[in-house]
């Protein structure tokens, strides 16, 4: 009876080392998955599980930043993904999805968010001083902010060519911008990192970083 | 014989098992930065001090410029001191040059501290983030004035932390 105690405290032991012998080796086999994940390219999915794959955030296309007390998010917009919101409330037909993609040839997209974490109120109105700084900060947003978003690829510095405040008139606790580079200008398929110079909450330089081939690695679409 | 060294192992195991447990519940888990290394060798300050530096040494320039005229103008008004109209060009210039250097002094250390602002909730941001993903009950702050008196050498993670800080700045991590 001891005996048979003894081997089964020795297992539960034994196993309880292996189990938690470093929680840094289960973190980093659970990175090394979600790295596989993303060179899965054979993946066949259909498009509106490619645009949940798309967002998803352990597929690290979306990546965010959490500096005090808010987050940004910036998130890669595949061009079959805008096609897809573009072309959603009508009905399906394989011409209007093409035409669709084919009006995001030639560039990158990104959106980048700013979102107030724990997101009550409008984020455009927190930490105000004034009501003229509200006013700064929409002129910031639609016009002076895209000088301070840029994408470096080795030692080339590119601005969006297109960028865009999307203006809720809503209390919302977030901003978002959609911002565009293009593709002639920089390699999509090798590393870049997209930096903002935050002079919204002067934040300073925020950076993502996209790593060779990340663009590309996707799943192909089915039934498009 | 086997009978005693089962229950050896029984006792051994008890005591790991005890030790396994304590290790996990009881112990907490702590350890050291030092600040002034992770500080200087952060990225962020490196660029924000490299940004500095250009911005004041433009603004210096414009400050020498100003300097350079008042030197000529005093030059002329020495040798003609009794001009009215030269005296007050130079009181007027002057008085711009004091302005214009006592304002650029001030942009520059709103500037500083704005920048020393970034660095400072960035790394204190990446210190709680790294703090959280390594499971860390409490990360000291060792900056030489006496918040850590003495630590043990091995509670010193001042390298990974600057290695985790750096990478989350350059969005890699």
């Amino acid at each position: 009876m001891l005996n048979k105690r003894a081997n089964i405290v020795g297992i539960i032991v034994l196993s309880a080392f292996f189990s938690c012998s470093d929680e840094s080796t289960v973190s980093e086999e659970t990175k090394q998955e979600s790295h596989l994940e993303m060179q899965n390219i054979g993946m066949d999915l259909p498009l509106n599980e490619f645009v949940t794959w798309v967002a998803a955030k352990e597929n690290d296309l979306t990546k965010t930043k959490e500096i005090s007390e808010l987050n940004y998010r910036l998130s890669y917009m595949p061009k079959e993904c805008l096609a897809y919101i573009e072309t959603k409330n009508t009905e399906y037909s394989k011409e209007l999805f093409e035409e669709a993609r084919t009006h995001y040839d030639g560039m990158t997209y990104f959106n980048l968010r700013i979102e107030l974490k724990g997101g009550s109120g409008e984020l455009l109105k927190y930490n105000l001083n004034s009501g003229q700084q509200y006013n700064d900060r929409i002129t910031y947003m639609s016009f002076k902010m895209q000088k301070d978003v840029f994408l470096v690829q080795d030692k080339d510095t590119l601005y969006p060519g297109l960028f865009h405040f999307e203006r809720i008139y809503e209390v919302a606790p977030y901003a978002t911008v959609m911002m565009a580079f293009d593709n002639e200008k920089f390699n999509p398929e090798e590393e870049f990192t997209i930096v903002y110079d935050d002079k919204l909450f002067n934040k300073g330089y925020i950076k993502y970083n996209y790593s060779t081939k990340q663009l590309i690695d996707l799943p192909n679409i089915s039934g498009v | 014989m086997l009978k005693k060294i089962l229950n050896v192992c029984g006792i051994v195991c008890l005591v790991l098992l005890s030790l396994f447990v304590y290790h996990n519940y009881f112990q907490k888990k702590v350890a050291y930065v030092d600040i002034p290394k992770v500080f200087n060798a952060f990225e962020m300050k490196k660029e924000l001090q490299e940004k500095f530096k250009k911005t004041a040494i433009v603004r210096k320039r414009v400050v020498d410029s100003l300097e350079f005229d008042l030197q000529l103008l005093s030059r002329k008004l020495q040798a003609d001191q009794k001009n009215q109209a030269l005296m007050s060009e130079f009181d007027m210039k002057r008085e711009y040059y004091f302005k214009q250097k006592n304002q650029i002094e001030e942009d520059n250390a709103a500037m500083s501290n704005q920048y020393d602002k970034q660095i400072l909730e960035r790394m204190s941001q990446y210190m709680v983030d790294y703090g959280k993903e390594n499971n860390y009950d409490l990360i000291l702050g060792a900056d030489g004035n006496g918040t850590v008196m003495y630590a043990n050498e091995i509670m010193n993670i001042s390298e990974d932390v600057s290695k985790y800080v750096n990478d989350k700045y350059k969005g890699v991590e």
